[in-house]
C-alpha cells in the first residue's frame, strides 16, 4: 500500500480519535498577570521594590553619570500582555509572585529579607520610569523581566559582546524593546544576566529554548558576591549559540576571563575530553589522560586556560584574559565529577587580578 | 501618546488577537504530540511567548509558532533523553474510546518524525506538501511517514480489538 494508497475509511477513524484525543486536553489559559498581582501584593511589592532598586542603583553606579541616569525608555503596554514567558512558571509554583513596579520611588522599607536576594546598597538618585516584572521561579531562583531603559554607551567592540548585555558593565546598553532577563538564585552564588536574545537562539527554529539555555548557563555558573561587585568588577555575561540542534555553546565574558561551555551529542569519555583539550591547547605538565581537569598554556602566563570536563556532555574552558593566580585554580579529580550534577559551579573562582 | 507608545499597544492587541485565536491550537498540537497535559501547556505558552518578541520580524505568526511548539516537543525530548528519563506512564483514561487509547498509544511510541507527520496531517489537516514544507523534509519522507504511522495506528486498533 503507498501512500496514495491509503483506505479512506482509516484516514477517517483516525481523525476522529485524533480530534477527540486532543479535545482531552483543554488547554489552561493561564490566568493574566493582573490576578495573580492581586494575590500576594502586599509582599510581591515589597519584594519587587527592594530588588527593582536594585537594578536602578547598579544601573546609576554603573553609568557613573553625576548627572543622572540616562532617558530611560519604558514600555508601559508589557503590562497587559498575556505574556507566556512569564506565565510559564506558573504551574510549577503555587504561591509564585508576580508584580509590576512602574515607579522604584515606591520603595517600602518593610521588605521581607527572608525573601530579597541581593541586592548592592547604592540606590538611583532619579528613579522613576522603571519597570520591572519579578517571577519567583522557587524558593531559589528569581527571575526579573523588564524594560531597563536605555543608558550608558554601547560596548566596545573589542569585547565582541555582541547583543547580550549586562547591566553590571559600564557601557552596558539597553535599548527600547530590549526587555531583560536577569535571573538571580537567591543565595546570591551566581547570576545570569542578559536580553532575551541572549537567552533565545536558534531562529527561526528555536530548537535550544530560553529556558534550556539558562540551564546551560547555570552549569557555568560564576562565583562571586553580589556586594562585592563595583562598577566595572567584571559581573559576567553570556553569549549562546546553537551550533547543532543538539550543541549549544554559552560564552561568558568578563574583564579577567572567558568561559565556554560547549555540550555534546553524545558523552565523552574522560580520554576524549583530553583529545579535546590538547587540540586546543597545550596540556600543561602533569596532565595526564584521563584528568578530567586540565590546566593548559601554562608556560604562557597571560593566556592560561582551564578545562573540565564538568559532566559526560559538558566541556567547560576557562581563558583567563590576566593572569590567573594558579593556587585559586582547582583541578578537579574524576572522583568529584559528580559535583557538576549537583548543580556545583565546578570553575575556580575569577582571578582577583 | 509616542509614536513608539502607539506601536507597541498595536503590537499588542495584534499579539491578543492571535494568542486567542491560536493558544488553544497551538496546546492541542503539543498535548498530541507530548501526551502530557502540563507539558504541553507549558510548550504553548513558550511559543506564543517566542511569536510575541518576535512579532515584527516574523511574516507567518501561526506557522513560526507550530514550528515553536514542534522544536519545544522535540527540546522535552531531548531533554528526557539526556536526563535518562522517559516521557510519564500513560494511564488509563475512564471515558476514551477505545479507538482513541489506541492512537494515544502509538503516538507515545513512534518516533518524533512520524508523530509530527501523522498529527499534522490527521488531526491539523495539513497537505503532504504543506507537513514537509512545514518540518522541512522531504515530501517522499512525509509520505513514508504516513505510511508507516497508519500501518501502526492499524495494527494497534487491531490488537484492541482482539483483546476487546
Amino acid at each position: 500500500m503507498s501512500v496514495d494508497e491509503i483506505d479512506p475509511a482509516v484516514e477517517d477513524r483516525l481523525r476522529r480519535a485524533l480530534a477527540e484525543l486532543a479535545s482531552m486536553h483543554e488547554p489552561r489559559r493561564l490566568a493574566a498577570p493582573h490576578g495573580r498581582q492581586r494575590r500576594s501584593r502586599w509582599l510581591v511589592a515589597a519584594v519587587l521594590i527592594v530588588i527593582a532598586l536594585g537594578i536602578g542603583g547598579l544601573l546609576l553606579a554603573v553609568s557613573g553619570d553625576s548627572d543622572g541616569p540616562p532617558p530611560v525608555v519604558t514600555d508601559p503596554t508589557i503590562l497587559g500582555v498575556p505574556d507566556p514567558a512569564t506565565l510559564r512558571y506558573q504551574e510549577r509554583l503555587g504561591d509564585d509572585v508576580v508584580a509590576f513596579v512602574d515607579d522604584l520611588s515606591l520603595a517600602a522599607p518593610e521588605v521581607s529579607e527572608e525573601f530579597a536576594p541581593p541586592v548592592p546598597a547604592a540606590l538611583p538618585a532619579d528613579p522613576s520610569q522603571r519597570e520591572a516584572r519579578v517571577i519567583w521561579i522557587d524558593d531559589s531562583d528569581v527571575v526579573v523581566r523588564g524594560i531597563l531603559g536605555e543608558f550608558g554607551v554601547p560596548f566596545d567592540e573589542s569585547q565582541s559582546t555582541g547583543d547580550a548585555v549586562d547591566i553590571g558593565i559600564p557601557g552596558a546598553r539597553f535599548t527600547d524593546e530590549q526587555s531583560a532577563v536577569i535571573v538571580y538564585p537567591v543565595d546570591g552564588a551566581t547570576r545570569i544576566v542578559g536580553t532575551d536574545d541572549a537567552f533565545q537562539f536558534g531562529r527561526p527554529d528555536p530548537d535550544v529554548s530560553a529556558e534550556q539555555l539558562i540551564e546551560l548557563a547555570r552549569i557555568i555558573g560564576t562565583t562571586g558576591d553580589w556586594d562585592a561587585q563595583s562598577p566595572g568588577d567584571g559581573v559576567w555575561l553570556f553569549e549562546s549559540t546553537v551550533e547543532t540542534s543538539e550543541r549549544a555553546t554559552v560564552v561568558e565574558q568578563g574583564p579577567s576571563r572567558n568561559t565556554t561551555l560547549t555540550r555534546f551529542d553524545e558523552p565523552l569519555s574522560a580520554e576524549q575530553f583530553f583529545a579535546y583539550a590538547s587540540l586546543r591547547a597545550e596540556p600543561a605538565a602533569g596532565a595526564t589522560v584521563g584528568d578530567t581537569a586540565i590546566l593548559a598554556n601554562a608556560e604562557f602566563t597571560d593566556a592560561e586556560v582551564y578545562y573540565e570536563l564538568i559532566s559526560p556532555f559538558d566541556v567547560v574552558e576557562v581563558s583567563f584574559v590576566q593572569p590567573a593566580i594558579e593556587e585559586l585554580i582547582e583541578i578537579a579529580p574524576a572522583n568529584e565529577l559528580d559535583r557538576a550534577f549537583d548543580g556545583v559551579p565546578s570553575i575556580p573562582p575569577r582571578p582577583s587580578g | 501618546m509616542s509614536e513608539a507608545n502607539r506601536a507597541r499597544q498595536a503590537r499588542r492587541r495584534q499579539f491578543e488577537v492571535f494568542f486567542d485565536e491560536h493558544h488553544v491550537g497551538l496546546s492541542r498540537l503539543a498535548y498530541l504530540l507530548t501526551g502530557s497535559h502540563g507539558v504541553a501547556d507549558e510548550i504553548a505558552q513558550d511559543a506564543c511567548e517566542q511569536v510575541f518578541v518576535r512579532w515584527n520580524e516574523i511574516e507567518h505568526a501561526d506557522r513560526y509558532a507550530r514550528t515553536a511548539v514542534i522544536n519545544g516537543v522535540r527540546s522535552w525530548r531531548r531533554r528526557l533523553q539526556l536526563e535518562g528519563r522517559t516521557p510519564g506512564e500513560i494511564g488509563p483514561h475512564p471515558v476514551a474510546h477505545t479507538d482513541v487509547l489506541a492512537v494515544r498509544s502509538v503516538l507515545a511510541e513512534l518516533p518524533d518524525a512520524e508523530r509530527e507527520v501523522l498529527v499534522l496531517r490527521f488531526w491539523a489537516d495539513f497537505k503532504l506538501g504543506e507537513i514537509a514544507d512545514q518540518l522541512d523534509i522531504p515530501l517522499g519522507t512525509v509520505k513514508s511517514h504516513v505510511h508507516r504511522g497508519l500501518a501502526r495506528v492499524e495494527a494497534a486498533w487491531r490488537n484492541a480489538e482482539v483483546e476487546g
